[in-house]
This record gives structure tokens, sequence and C-alpha cells, in this order.
């Protein structure tokens, strides 16, 4: 009975609730609650595809969200060998597949291994028109005839990611619209993976994925059992929008070699002014043999004798603990620890936090510490996987006008 | 600008342009609200909800009855989400969506909602305002169950919603003459004209009692009656007091043909037309005809309905070509709207034949 954006957004939820793993009755397990709060993006590996012939090219879906004037586009060039000059082009969907006749396109020449950002003349864009992204070899670049080498030794490939996460990261606000297209043999396929691109337009106005990297949060003791304060925790700071009763958490978790020590979870919170951070409330997530070496959501109850708080409308440290492991030089840089999956912007695209799940730098953002939680480091462009489950506190009451009174009949049925 | 006071602004816009008829901007300062809130609380949050009411209203006064419809769907979808779908919190919202689908003439739509609405209702603790929605909840079950030709049970149901207000001593005086009115509806599809002439009776009884000498509250319940005495053929009792109200009419309309005038003119008119006055009726009409597709757009029901109204007048006045014109136009306009089976669609019709 929705339209689709909040149907797709209601779905969306429901997957992941389906997704969730069921803990032992050694915690109290509410039902999922009707909000959360936390960044679902998952991104496990990041794919490309090599523009390696002139006839190949690759589409970038999505839904504008606001007018903007369009300045600048940004796509992640995995790997680049003595490449050709690319076009990019924003065309219109036409059908679901871009449109023949692009409305901007610029040329580049791309560097592996990063962000290419490329100009684009104060192209309009609409709010709720779908575009696509495309990007092909620049045959012709200009002239009347092909220039330039393509082929297995000439080419640039294109990045994207393997999990669809149909939404925009920042608020998670559904686009049912966004995915990848390829053109191979003469036709165009979708293929249900991750875009990453960013829109630049003028007044600081911004859209896309800039989740080009995948990472992993370690959690363990630092091999001093005994010792809290050389402990590794790391969580994600969330801010929430309006208050929320919080009753438990999802986090995206699995253990590599085998922890002893349980894994607890610890929220703090911060003033700034006085720069102290405070223990708010924690108690007991999972025991080592409800974790699983592969990476699952997790859903963590939180407990009546943890005296749980409500989270206001202002960032809280939700963070994990435990006693167990030791750190490594080897991936994933712990061993007999805990950790927790996480995205993240690897460099070299401007305005890469805004873009982040709730956007802009000091609001939700991942965190670590390596002091047992006595002091924080914060990464504005990354995001754990960890979600404030609970439900919406009263929001306060806004001095709203009276209703609108509903219109009387104009024809009651009856004649002189 | 917080956003926080961009969103009082955008809603105050809204309610103070909606009583000077200029429902475009209100819509537009509604939507800006609705994205403001959406932006701050995020797209399932409650304090959405009276923003889709009100957005939902802004709609049905154009008649934009699908976008009214996915509003209200969506405000339903935020609360059963939030609350659950027995909670008392969602019985407005179906009675919202079922008055919207009664509105609409989708009669099947309107009763299914408004079942579930009275369900509500009827399991919530009585007290406080909860028996005056009950009544009224009731009330609009009972017209949807009238459209739908359940004569009797809508008689069950509006006795029984009257009976609630009866026996409440904090309603509104006009609350009680409007169910009165249902009542003696539901009486006359029945057959049953004395029970329908003692409620009008009684509904102009309290309309003396609680309204001035010339408030159209009086007028109107004096048209009611009058209009039924005239159906049992007692012409010698109709006209007084068709006399009465048409004089009480008169005294409510000026040279001023802006929004808050319509509904006046739209009295005044059919009076003047029971009256046999075309000639009076066809130029009132005719003068407030551009304001009305002013404010509701040239293509609008309220537009549709004037056109009959004109219609008629034309037809007394013998011009009967401008009439045939003016109720195609009409016919036109409401079809756009309404199924075949809608009562303005059917007395169109029924103009045009004759």
């Amino acid at each position: 009975m929705l339209s689709s954006p909040r149907t797709e957004f209601s779905k969306l939820i429901g997957v992941l609730m389906k997704a969730f793993k069921w803990l032992a009755p050694l915690f109290f397990i509410g039902s999922l609650a009707h909000a959360d709060f936390g960044c679902h993006f998952i991104l496990n590996s990041r794919l490309a595809f090599s523009l390696d012939s002139g006839t190949k090219k690759i589409s970038f879906r999505f839904t504008n969200r606001q007018d903007m004037s369009l300045i600048g586009l940004s796509f992640y060039c995995e790997k680049s060998k003595l490449p050709p000059e690319y076009k990019i082009c924003l065309t219109e969907d036409e059908k679901g597949l871009p449109s023949a006749t692009p409305l901007e396109s610029s040329s580049v020449t791309p560097k592996g291994g990063c962000w290419i950002t490329v100009p684009i003349n104060n192209l309009p864009l609409q709010a709720g028109r779908v575009y696509h992204i495309v990007l092909e070899q620049d045959q012709t670049r200009g002239g009347q005839h092909p220039v330039g080498i393509i082929d297995a030794r000439h080419f640039a490939s294109i990045a994207y990611g393997d999990t669809l996460n149909a939404f925009d990261p920042r608020d998670e606000k559904p686009d049912p619209k966004l995915n990848v297209l390829l053109f191979e043999d003469g036709k165009w396929r979708v293929l249900d993976k991750q875009p990453l691109f960013a829109l630049h337009g003028s007044g600081s106005k911004f859209q896309g994925i800039p989740y080009d990297s995948l990472g992993e949060l370690p959690i363990h003791g630092n091999g001093t059992p005994g010792e809290p304060s050389d402990d590794v925790l790391g969580g994600e700071v969330l801010h929430p929008h309006s208050g929320l009763i919080p009753n438990g958490f999802a986090l995206r978790l699995r253990k590599e070699g085998h922890p002893t020590a349980p894994l607890k979870y610890r929220v703090y919170t911060i003033n700034f002014l006085q720069h102290k951070i405070t223990l708010a409330f924690s108690g007991l997530a999972a025991l080592p043999s409800q974790v699983q070496v592969g990476y699952q959501w997790v859903t963590v109850g939180i407990k009546k004798e943890d005296q749980p708080q409500e989270f206001p409308a202002e960032c809280r440290f939700v963070t994990f603990q435990t006693d167990s492991g030791h750190p490594s030089d080897q991936a994933p840089g712990c061993g007999d620890c805990y950790l927790i999956s996480e995205v993240g912007n690897s460099g070299g695209l401007a305005e890469a936090a805004d873009l982040s799940f709730d956007g802009g730098a000091h609001v939700s953002r991942e965190a670590f510490s390596n002091d047992g939680g006595a002091t924080w480091l914060d990464a504005f462009e990354r995001d754990a996987n960890v979600v404030i489950l609970g439900n919406l506190s009263a929001p306060p009451e806004p001095q709203r006008p009276a209703p609108i009174p509903t219109p009387a009949p104009w024809f009651e049925g009856t004649t002189p | 600008m917080d956003s926080e006071d961009a969103l009082s602004i955008a809603e105050v816009t809204a309610a103070d342009r909606t009583p000077k008829g200029k429902f475009t901007e209100a819509l537009t300062a509604e939507q800006n609200a609705l994205k403001i809130a959406e932006n701050r609380y995020g797209p399932t949050h409650p304090s959405l909800v009276p923003i889709l009411f009100d957005l939902a209203t802004l709609d049905r006064h154009l008649a934009l009855y699908p976008e009214a419809e996915n509003n209200l769907q969506w405000a339903l979808a935020i609360l059963q989400r939030n609350f659950g779908n027995v909670d008392i919190q969602t019985a407005e919202s179906l009675s919202q969506l079922a008055s919207l689908y009664f509105d609409w003439g989708h009669w099947e739509d309107a009763e299914y909602f408004q079942n579930k609405a009275v369900t509500l209702w009827e399991k919530a603790p009585q007290t406080g305002t909860a028996p005056l929605m009950l009544a009224q909840a009731l009330g609009l079950l009972g017209q949807i169950e009238l459209e739908l030709g359940k004569n009797a049970k809508a008689l069950s149901l509006i006795k029984k919603g009257d009976g609630l207000l009866e026996n409440n001593p904090g309603i509104q005086p006009i609350q009680r003459i409007q169910s009165l009115n249902l009542l003696a509806s539901a009486y006359h599809s029945l057959g049953k004209f004395p029970e329908e002439g003692s409620c009008l009776q009684k509904a102009l009884q309290l309309a003396k009692n609680h309204f001035k000498a010339n408030a159209v509250e009086l007028a109107d319940a004096q048209q009611r009656l009058a209009g039924f005495y005239h159906s049992q053929n007692q012409d010698g009792e109709a006209k007084p007091l068709y006399e009465s109200a048409l004089q009480i009419y008169q005294g409510c309309v000026g040279s001023y043909f802006g929004y808050s005038s319509l509904p006046y003119i739209q009295k005044l008119a059919t009076a003047q037309e029971i009256a046999g006055q075309w000639k009076e009726a066809r130029d009132l009409l005719q003068n407030a005809l551009p304001s009305c597709e002013e404010i509701y757009g040239s293509s609008h029901p309220q537009v549709a309905v004037f056109l009959l109204d004109l219609a008629r007048a034309q037809k007394g006045l013998g011009q009967k070509d401008a009439a045939q014109a003016d109720l195609k136009t009409a016919l036109q306009i409401a079809r756009s709207f309404y199924r075949d089976d809608n009562p303005l669609v059917i007395q169109i019709k029924k103009e045009l034949q004759h």
C-alpha cells in the first residue's frame, strides 16, 4: 500500500532482520524494535570491470535526490595499464537503461587505484529522476576517426562493490534504482551490484556511494587478560536524530581463532567541553560459542540489569570489548579475538565523510581505543556495522497549528 | 535556519493559506514541511503523521484523490509500524482513509477501513473524547452503508451514534443537528417518512434554540425540513420555511465572491431556484463561477457542481442550449474524478436527460 521507496525501506529492514542470528536464552531478546539507527552498508569485496574494448561500457544507475547543478563526477579506477582516454557521460534513464544521448560528458585518462573526479559543465539535475553515469572508451576524442589503443594491455578497470545496498548511505533512504549495468556483446545487463560514484553539485550539494574500502575492526585484550587499560576496543559513534530507547544492538561480527572470554558492549557518553568520556552502561554481548568464523549480523539484547539509558539526539560511543586475544602482524590484526566489519573511503574523494553514513564529520563515525576506552580515535570516513535497536522516544511536542479541517462535501445528492 | 523553525514556518504557512482558499500555496508549504520533517526524523517517524494528514486534506480540497490516498496510506503505515495494528492511534488514520474513499465514491474501500476504525473505537475505554469519536465513526459508517444500499444496517449504526451524542452533554449543537439529518436520511431510505420528519423537526428546534435568527445553520435546517414537506406534498408547510431560509441566505451573500463566500452562494442559488428566481440564481452563479475556477482550477468537482446549479437556472429561463453545454462540461469534469455510480455524475446525467 505504501509507495515503492517506503515499501523498499521496510523490506530492507525485514531482510536484515531475517539475517540476524538468534542468540541463546542467556540474554533478554526483545522483538526487533520499531526503530534502528546505524550503518547497514556491507562491502565484502571490491570488484572491477575492465574496459578493455571499445565495445564495452559500464553504467552506474541512481535516483537523484535533490535539484542540483552538477559540476563534477567521481568514480573509482581499480587498475589502469597504459590506458586510453575514457569518456564519462551523464545520461537519463530509459526503461532502466542509459539513454543513447548523453546530457553532458567529460574525458579522462585514469590512474589506477584511486578515485577519479572529472569536471562537468553545470548540468542541471532534477530531484527524483533516474540517471546513469556511463563510462566507455572515448574512441574519437572529438575527432572523426578512432584513436587510442584499447586491449588487454591498454585498459582501465572500474570498481564496484560486490553487495548491492540499495540505499543512500547518508540516511539509508532506499533507492530501488541503484545498480551497476554492463554493456557487453551488444547489450546491457543488470548486475545487482553496488555502484561506487559521487556527484558534486554547486553549492555544496553532493550524493553518492563513497565506500570503496572494506575492513575489520579488531576487538581484543592485547594479550593481557587481567589488564583492561591496554584493551583494544572498537565500535561506532552514533548520533541518532531523535531520542531512542534502546533494547538491543545489531552488529556484523565474527571471531578469529579461539577467543575464550565473552564479548561485551560498552556505551560511552562524551562531554566535549570537559574532554571527559564516561561509561554510561554496559553488558554482555556474546559468548565465544555464539560467534561464527564468518561474518553474520548478530542481535544483542540489553538486559534490565545493564541499566540502559535512553539515547538522546547526541553522539554516543557504542563500542565492544573483550579480555580475550592478542595483536598480530598478520591479517586481520589480531588472534583469538572478535572483529566487526566496517566500510570506508580509502581517500582521494572530496566530501567522502559527507557522503558516508549520517553524513559529515563529528556525527556518526567509526571509533576505536587502544587504551581500554580512556581515549578514542575517530575515523570520519569509515563506519562500523553497528546499529542501535530500540523504540523511538516520544518526540518533544512541537507547537504546530491545529489540523486543517477536511472540506465539506461539494455535493450532497439532493435536489430542490 | 534551524530545521525546527523551518518546519514550524512551513506548517503555519499552510494553515494560514487554507482558510483563504489558497490551496496550491498551502499544499506547497505542507509538502515542504513534510520534506523537513522527513529529513529530521526519518521517513517512518510518527511526527510525520499530522503533516501527512494535513497534506491529504489539502489534496482533498484540490480533488487530488490519488495523492491524498498515498499520503494517508503512508500515515497509516507509520502508525501501524510504530504502534501496531490494533492500537487506538491508528483509528483516526483508518477513519481519514475511509472518509477520503467516501468522498471519492469508492464505497467498498470506505466500508473496509471504517469498519476497522469503528472496531478500534468500540474497544477503547469510553472516557474523554472516545464516545464522541465513536459516534462520529458510526455516523460515517452509516453514511457509507447508505451509499451501498445497506439501509437497515445504516439506520442501526446511525441510531447508535446519535444515541451517544444525545447522552453527551459536551457536544456542539451542530454535531447533533448533523446526526439528526443523517438519521433522517436513513429513515428516508427505508421509506419511514414520519420518523424522517420527526428527526428534521428536532434538528430545526435545536437550531432555533442554539443559533441566532439569521444564522445559516437555522436556514439549513429550515431548508431541509421544507424539502421533506415538499417531498410529502405538504407545500403549505414547506413554503414559509423555504422563504425564511431564502431570506437568511440573501443576508449571507454580498458582492464578495472569494473562497469563504462560495458555500453561501451555492445555498442562496439553490434557494432562489426553489423560489423560481431563475434569473437571480443564474446571475449569481455566473458571477461566482470565475472565482470558483480561480480557486479550484477549471476542472474540479466544485466547478462541476456550480455548472449543474447554473444549468438548472438556465433551464428555468428556457436557455436549454446553454444549459446542455454547461451540463456536458460538468459531466466531463465529474467523470474525470468519479465513477458512474457517484451521486454527482448521476444527477448531472439526469439533468441532461430532461
